[in-house]
């Protein structure tokens, strides 16, 4: 036996561990966890789980942040170690979404349910090249599976042919995916969320006529409310908002709650999980269960960011019969840390029920008297497990966003229209606020300011309104320079340039 | 019984007479015996004149003296085998040293022994030219870095294959030194092309030993010894510490110094003062028993041996202890058969719970050890004693941790050998090496502090088990001939190889009561993984060898490999090799005396790497637990995601080397001069290269690993290798000198695509240059004015006089990341080892040098607290230089840069400022020794006595610790990185070794 040549067949073995691209894409389970990586994505560390802020609280002009140089290597170098991972996650997002709109066809299952799984990733292959359009300027635009390396040298591909896409993938989507989900699925798009960010699209595009009309069936569709103050105490009015950022339900003055994640006024909603596992998960590899937010930004974190004054500055003062007696607009309690508020973490944990203190709770470097409490606030309470991962989602669109979007394009399209009035009003109305009479562009800029502040949408407003540079309110020896022209986009990975061997091009300035 | 006596004499050897040490005297048919002292003495009992004393002795020719009526035998043993007849172990058979065609090179095991290291692998360092052997870590017990003929990949493993007694099995770290009979290192592909698909990073074959006929030899050895780091770095106390950030704030408008840094605050706190590296610290022990007793008979042999060692790391919390029992045994079974084994079973524990010396060093002083107020009773960095300085207390973590490991390890082999006719042999042998790795990870909750997250909230522990069983079942047959003058040498063989692993882990958190750290006392969180692995290999090999009346030598080999490490396509390798000799010395200079052997060699071959991991020619799906999502309202259920993992080749295989070797080997006046030359170029054509995909393919990770694999790198190594021994006795003096020089140029020949980066883009492999080689700006001077900043390229805004200034290369007039260059590569360019032993009289000195030169260290210290400026604004503490020598005004240094709270030039970037010179020449080891004359005590025949340093003093220009610096261990190959070599990040220091030790034979 042992004299013998063993026959080939011995030095055949299969993989133990992993499996092959034959084994797979054979069933309805396979179709469900393939469309459920192309969701991945989206709540890693390279994205929404903390690079996206981290890159975008950056930009924003209303906030600061600590490092000195971090500025100085946002503007000018583009070497930068945060966008590398934010080009390749958003991709990674695309080729996966490519993945199932390649493979799960062929699979034979319910087709009802296939038919949803396609369009929920079209839907986020649009969510993502939506990111790539106004983030990376004009990226390669890839539809389909690349195997060869060959074959994967590509250029650019204009703007329109883009938003073109975009359009197309959303349209496909809102055909067929629901307006609701049983609660075991809640988190897969919808057709409000498509809707909303066709609309979003065409906002961007200046295409006032369609986005009236797309983000008007948002609004005409029903599903969405923005949660009321139950009662007329200020917890009602700070609580109703401020459920909108926390991962926990806020209570109400009448023993009720303010539902928070999930709620009747989010669209799309980035996931995490509230079972987190620890802060060894995020060590382990580039995922994490949960977002880094509060590890490095909040109060109990490294403190990273804080609020410029100039930003705190724009919440209007209450009108003296506000019934919750409160001094300022509600946002403003929710969205700052401001002298004479308590801090509230954790029983037991670091800062409880202290005393807001601007020179202990804000780093000194950028303090400007305020910290952030929107998206850090309640520091996660729910798990002693791992303070560090937070289970907070992330509201991607919120429907406050979609009424302040209808009213601009409403507003661009036919004037100050009641229907544009009445739709920002709303947002006003659930903060206690007195309506306005009339839409201009400086009604627009601030409602947005103070109700979707601190939210990384502001530096994507100032592009697409063309108001930048603004006077970034930064201390002397930190100020950026924004260069029109240029920062308007990050640049281009300069290992994907190089890779695609002159094809793709950078971007102006860059 | 009256014409029993006692007979005394002498054992000399040779012409010179030299006293034979530990010569076998014994009475012919008896198991009466004795061994010679230290002048070669004996004395022994013969029961009469009909009695026949033998004496042995391996080397020398055994003469059998009958006793007659004499009371006083000398005896004179002549030199049998000369160096020239050394047989030299190669793979799969023996061979003269001689008639050696490839190159190979031997190490005694009385030099290996000399260097009293622990483990084997460290004990090869210096010793043989072309074999470079690099200390990663003064860790207990820690592994080293062998390289033979320079780097061929950059993928994972260059190590060199470990063959242990036939088996070719990894790892020698379980080895007791004091087992080892002989190493032999083959270096060229001529010798190493017989193993194939695992050969081109060089062989190791170790030979253990094995019993002799002849009474019971029992030997026991041990020593003891103290160790202690060589030094410390030299930072400021409270005082000084705060006296400098006084003045660093002083200089800073837009920061205020912190109010608790004040006298008095401080005051109120204790006025603490921690030197942290004293609290890391310690004079450590180590001890070491070995015993063994060897012996035979006419058909039979055997061996036992047995040993303990003990190692206290000089950091508190580290240890390695290692228990080894070996046997082993042959039998002579009729005249054509002979069977044999041998077995050794191996425990070793290693305890490392870390405590990092940076950190000790950045740390302030300021923090307090303890604080009974918290949990786990450790102070930690707080905003109001250690206000910015987020450093962590390093010696917490190192007492609440516990992290060890443990290794069972049996490695057994068994042979069959039988002659089927005269010259014919068929030998079968069965390998057989497993082993258990058990991890075990206690971290505690404790709190540290309240800045820097440095508190871990929950107790957690982790626990792993990985197994792996090899197999070898090896078939070789040998025929052996002369025709006239016509010799020749047939080996033929099958082999095939299995490997199976099976590894799990656990984590668990909850713990009830903290005392009780095991997974049935916890209540949280439990995650739980692992895998299976199969690994095979199936090898057809042969080889012939040819001489002509041992003049002309020529050897020619050939290996088939399989390996499930590749596809069907290119599952199955072939490496051919031949070698030729020619003694000139038989041909011409016979008439020269002094000249006893000149021969010149030349030799070529193909070798390969298999160890690329496995399925990478496979398109594979990712885990789930890689890719998945939450949905639903309760917010905590996943969906597991699939996903394609890896891009997978189909066309991936071996990568090659093809060697070119040319070789000459003189032995001279009378053997006493051996010297060999070498040159070789090594070409690795099909070196794997991880292609890094555009993100556009859905690029899977962020490091590239999971890349699909090319074999498309070209990488050359070329050098020269140099070996000198010289022996001489005058009278009772002996000594012997030997040296030797390996020159090493590594060079990047052709690369597919892009450089090749390490992760933190600091050190580049691209075409002409050095695998691994430092990238980064170059620092040219210390600017002494504003007109000087001025008149240069911008850098950065708040670049001011006492920053470093940097070289504008490409002459833009900016300092960008387009100014940045090779600065520098970790590879040495020479590898040097100096001997020299001496004995008189029974005592005995000896000394070992080892040197390299042209290697660079990237000095991180030196950006961090060798630097008036301060990067992270956390005022870390400092050398003691910065606060005396700080560039200022008054002080206008051209080395040192200017105090800051913060770093606005980004003086820290990487850059040759901190690139380092580290070449060095190190006595490694120096021993003093003394043989007890006579046979002073009672049945011992040998008593030797030594004291022993190791590490004792190093020549260099470098400023760190130590100059040798091995390559970063990169977890997620589980190897050592050729891409991160030279960094000197602080790892456990190389300690100095005081040892004290007794060897007796029995």
């Amino acid at each position: 036996m042992v004299l013998a040549g063993c026959s080939e067949e011995w030095l055949e073995i299969e993989p133990q561990n992993e499996l092959t691209t034959a084994q797979f894409y054979r069933n309805e389970a396979d179709a469900l966890a393939a469309t459920t990586s192309a969701y991945d994505p989206l709540h890693s560390v390279g994205l929404y789980a903390l690079d996206y802020q981290f890159i975008f609280y950056s930009h924003d002009d209303r906030v600061l942040i600590e490092f000195p140089l971090w500025n100085d290597l946002m503007f000018k170098s583009n070497e930068q170690s945060r966008i590398f991972p934010m080009y390749e996650y958003l991709f990674r997002g695309v080729y996966r979404t490519n993945m199932v709109l390649e493979n799960v066809p062929g699979i034979e299952m319910d087709e009802s349910l296939k038919q949803r799984l396609l369009a929920e990733a079209k839907f986020l292959r649009a969510f993502y090249y939506f990111n790539l359009r106004i983030i990376f300027n004009e990226p390669p635009l890839v539809l389909r599976v690349i195997k060869v390396v060959e074959e994967s040298k590509l250029p650019n591909n204009s703007a329109a042919e883009i938003w073109a896409q975009i359009e197309a993938d959303l349209q496909d989507a809102i055909d067929v995916l629901p307006e609701t989900y049983d609660p075991a699925n809640t988190g897969r798009a919808t057709k409000g969320a498509a809707l909303s960010l066709l609309g979003k699209a065409y906002l961007y595009q200046q295409k006032w006529e369609q986005a009236t009309e797309t983000l008007g069936m948002v609004i005409d569709s029903g599903v969405y409310q923005l949660s009321m103050p139950a009662g007329t105490d200020s917890i009602d009015y700070v609580n109703a908002y401020l459920s909108n950022f926390t991962p926990v339900a806020m209570p109400a003055s009448n023993g009720g709650v303010y539902k928070a994640e999930n709620n009747s006024e989010s669209i799309f909603e980035i996931q995490n999980d509230d079972k987190e596992k620890g802060w060894n998960v995020y060590i382990g590899g580039y995922g994490t269960n949960g977002t880094l937010l509060s590890a490095y930004f909040s109060i109990i974190g490294w403190r990273n960011i804080a609020p410029t004054a100039e930003f705190v500055n724009q919440f209007e003062e209450a009108p003296v019969d506000h019934p919750s007696g409160l001094k300022y607009d509600p946002r403003r309690y929710a969205s700052v840390y401001a002298e004479g508020d308590t801090i509230e973490t954790r029983e037991g944990f670091d800062h409880y029920n202290e005393l807001f203190n601007p020179t202990k709770h804000v780093n000194l470097i950028i303090n400007q008297g305020y910290q952030v409490r929107k998206y850090l606030y309640p520091l996660h309470s729910e798990n002693a497990n791992s303070p560090y991962v937070d289970p907070n989602n992330w509201r991607a669109i919120r429907y406050s966003d979609v009424l302040l979007m209808y009213a601009e394009a409403e507003y661009h399209a036919h004037g100050s229209t009641p229907v544009a009035v009445a739709a920002l009003n709303q947002v006003r109305e659930r903060a206690g606020m007195p309506p306005v009479t009339e839409i201009t562009p400086e009604v627009i800029i601030h409602e947005r300011d103070v109700e979707l502040g601190l939210e990384c949408l502001r530096f994507h407003d100032l592009v697409r309104w063309s108001l930048l540079p603004s006077p970034w309110v930064q201390p002397a020896d930190m100020v950026s320079g924004f260069v029109v022209g240029k920062n308007e986009y990050l640049p281009i990975p300069l290992t994907e340039i190089t890779k695609m061997e002159g094809l793709l091009k950078q971007n102006p300035g860059w | 019984m009256a014409q029993e006596r006692v007979i005394t004499g002498m054992v000399t050897e040779g012409e010179e007479g030299i006293p034979v040490i530990g010569g076998t005297v014994i009475i012919k048919g008896t198991n009466i015996g004795t061994s010679t002292g230290v002048n070669g003495q004996y004395q022994i009992t013969a029961r009469g004149p009909e009695d026949i004393l033998v004496f042995q002795f391996i080397g020398l020719s055994t003469k059998e003296v009958p006793v007659g009526d004499r009371t006083i035998i000398d005896i004179n043993l002549e030199v049998e085998t000369t160096a020239l007849d050394e047989l030299v172990v190669i793979g799969y058979g023996t061979q003269k040293k001689s008639d050696l065609t490839g190159s190979v090179a031997v190490i005694s095991a009385e030099e290996l022994i000399k260097t009293n290291a622990a483990t084997l692998d460290r004990a090869l360092q210096g010793k043989a030219a072309g074999v470079v052997v690099t200390n990663t870590s003064g860790a207990p017990g820690a592994g080293v870095s062998i390289k033979i003929r320079g780097i061929g990949s950059i993928n994972r493993d260059s190590e060199p294959l470990y063959v242990i007694d036939g088996v070719p099995a990894g790892s020698l770290t379980t080895l007791n030194p004091a087992d080892i009979a002989s190493v032999q290192v083959l270096k060229d592909a001529s010798a190493t092309a017989i193993y194939g698909a695992r050969g081109s990073n060089g062989v190791i074959i170790i030979e253990t030993k094995r019993g002799v006929a002849g009474p019971p030899k029992v030997n026991f050895s041990a020593y003891a010894g103290v160790a202690q780091v060589t030094k410390l770095f030299d930072v400021m106390d409270t005082n000084e510490y705060i006296g400098l950030l006084e003045d660093a704030y002083a200089l800073d408008p837009d920061r205020d110094m912190p109010f608790y840094y004040n006298d008095s605050v401080r005051a109120s706190n204790g006025n603490v003062y921690t030197d942290w590296q004293e609290e890391m610290f310690r004079p450590a022990w180590n001890q070491n028993y070995s015993l063994s007793v060897y012996g035979g008979g006419e058909n039979s042999n055997y061996g036992i041996s047995g040993n303990y060692y003990q190692e206290d790391g000089v950091r508190f919390q580290s240890q390695f202890e290692r228990i080894n029992l070996r046997a082993t045994s042959d039998f002579k079974i009729g005249k054509r058969l002979r069977i044999g084994e041998s077995l050794t079973i191996t425990q070793t524990n290693s305890d490392n719970n870390g405590g990092s010396w940076g950190t000790a060093i950045e740390a302030s002083p300021l923090m307090p050890i303890y604080d009974s107020t918290a949990i786990g009773g450790y102070a930690g960095p707080t905003d109001t004693i250690t206000v910015n300085n987020d450093r962590t207390n390093p010696i917490a973590a190192m007492n609440l941790k516990d992290n060890n490991t443990s290794l069972t390890r049996i490695l057994a082999s068994i042979y069959a050998e039988l002659e089927i006719f005269k010259g014919f042999t068929y030998k079968l042998t069965l390998g057989f090496d497993y082993k258990t790795r058990l991890g075990f990870n206690w971290n505690p909750e404790y709190e540290l502090g309240n800045i820097g997250l440095r508190s871990n909230p929950e107790s957690t522990l982790s626990q792993s088990t990985n197994e792996s069983m090899y197999l070898l079942i090896q078939n070789i047959f040998t025929y052996e001939n002369s025709f006239g003058d016509h010799n020749i040498r047939v080996m033929a063989g099958h082999t095939t190889e299995q490997t199976n692993t099976d590894n799990y882990s656990a984590t668990a958190q909850g713990f009830v009561n903290p005392e009780l750290n095991v997974f049935a006392q916890s209540t949280l969180y439990q995650v739980i993984t692992g895998g299976r692995n199969e690994h095979k290999i199936e090898s057809y090999l042969a080889r012939v060898s040819y001489d002509y009346q041992g003049k002309y030598l020529l050897t020619a080999s050939i290996r088939r490999d399989g390996s499930t490490n590749f596809g069907p396509a290119y599952r199955y390798g072939y490496f051919p090799s031949f070698s030729v000799g020619w003694k000139i010395s038989e041909d011409f200079l016979q008439q020269v005396d002094q000249i006893n052997m000149l021969k010149v060699r030349f030799g070529y071959g193909a070798t390969g790497n298999e160890n690329i991991g496995s399925f990478q020619y496979l398109e594979r799906m990712d885990k789930p637990t890689n890719s998945w999502y939450v949905f639903g309202m309760d917010q905590n259920t996943y969906y597991g995601g699939t996903t394609l993992a890896t891009h997978g080749n189909p066309d991936v295989r071996w990568e090659s080397a093809k060697m070119t070797n040319f070789g000459l080997d003189l032995f001279a006046f009378n053997n006493k001069l051996q010297f060999s030359a070498e040159y070789y170029v090594k070409n690795q054509d099909n070196m794997l290269v991880s292609v890094p995909l555009p993100t556009v393919m859905g690029k899977l990770s962020f490091k590239g690993v999971a890349n699909p694999f090319v074999n498309l790198g070209k990488v050359q190594n070329r050098g020269f290798e140099f070996n000198a021994i010289w022996k001489k006795s005058i009278g009772n003096f002996q000594y012997s000198v030997n040296a030797n020089v390996t020159t090493i140029k590594n060079e990047v020949l052709y690369l597919p695509g892009d450089d090749i980066w390490n992760q933190s883009a600091t050190t580049v492999t691209t075409e002409g240059h050095t695998i691994g080689s430092f990238f980064g700006y170059v620092g040219e001077g210390i600017f002494q004015s504003q007109e000087e900043i001025d008149n240069h390229a911008t850098q950065e805004s708040g670049t001011a006089p006492g920053d470093i200034k940097f070289k504008d290369l490409n002459h833009d007039g900016v300092i960008t990341d387009m100014d940045r260059t090779i600065i520098g590569k970790a590879l040495p360019d020479l590898d040097l080892g100096f001997g020299f032993e001496a004995s008189y009289n029974g005592f005995d000195f000896s000394i070992f040098l080892h040197g390299m030169q042209g290697n660079n260290v990237y000095n991180r210290f030196r950006s961090s607290v060798g630097m008036g400026t301060d990067r992270s604004g956390s005022d870390i503490n400092k050398l003691r230089e910065v606060m005396t020598d700080h560039w200022s005004e008054e002080n206008p240094s051209t080395t040192m840069v200017r105090l800051a709270t913060l770093d606005p030039n980004d003086n820290d970037r990487f850059s040759s400022w901190f690139v380092e010179d580290a070449s060095f020449m190190r006595i490694q080891n120096m021993q003093i020794g003394y043989t007890l004359p006579g046979q002073l005590i009672r049945n011992i025949s040998r008593l030797r006595v030594y004291a022993s340093v190791n590490n004792l003093y190093t020549f260099t220009k470098y400023s760190g610790y130590d100059p040798e610096v091995g390559p970063n261990f990169d977890s997620s190959i589980g190897n050592y990185s050729p891409l991160d070599m030279g960094f000197d990040n602080g790892p456990y220091p190389m300690p100095r070794v005081i040892q004290f030790g007794v060897q007796a034979d029995f």
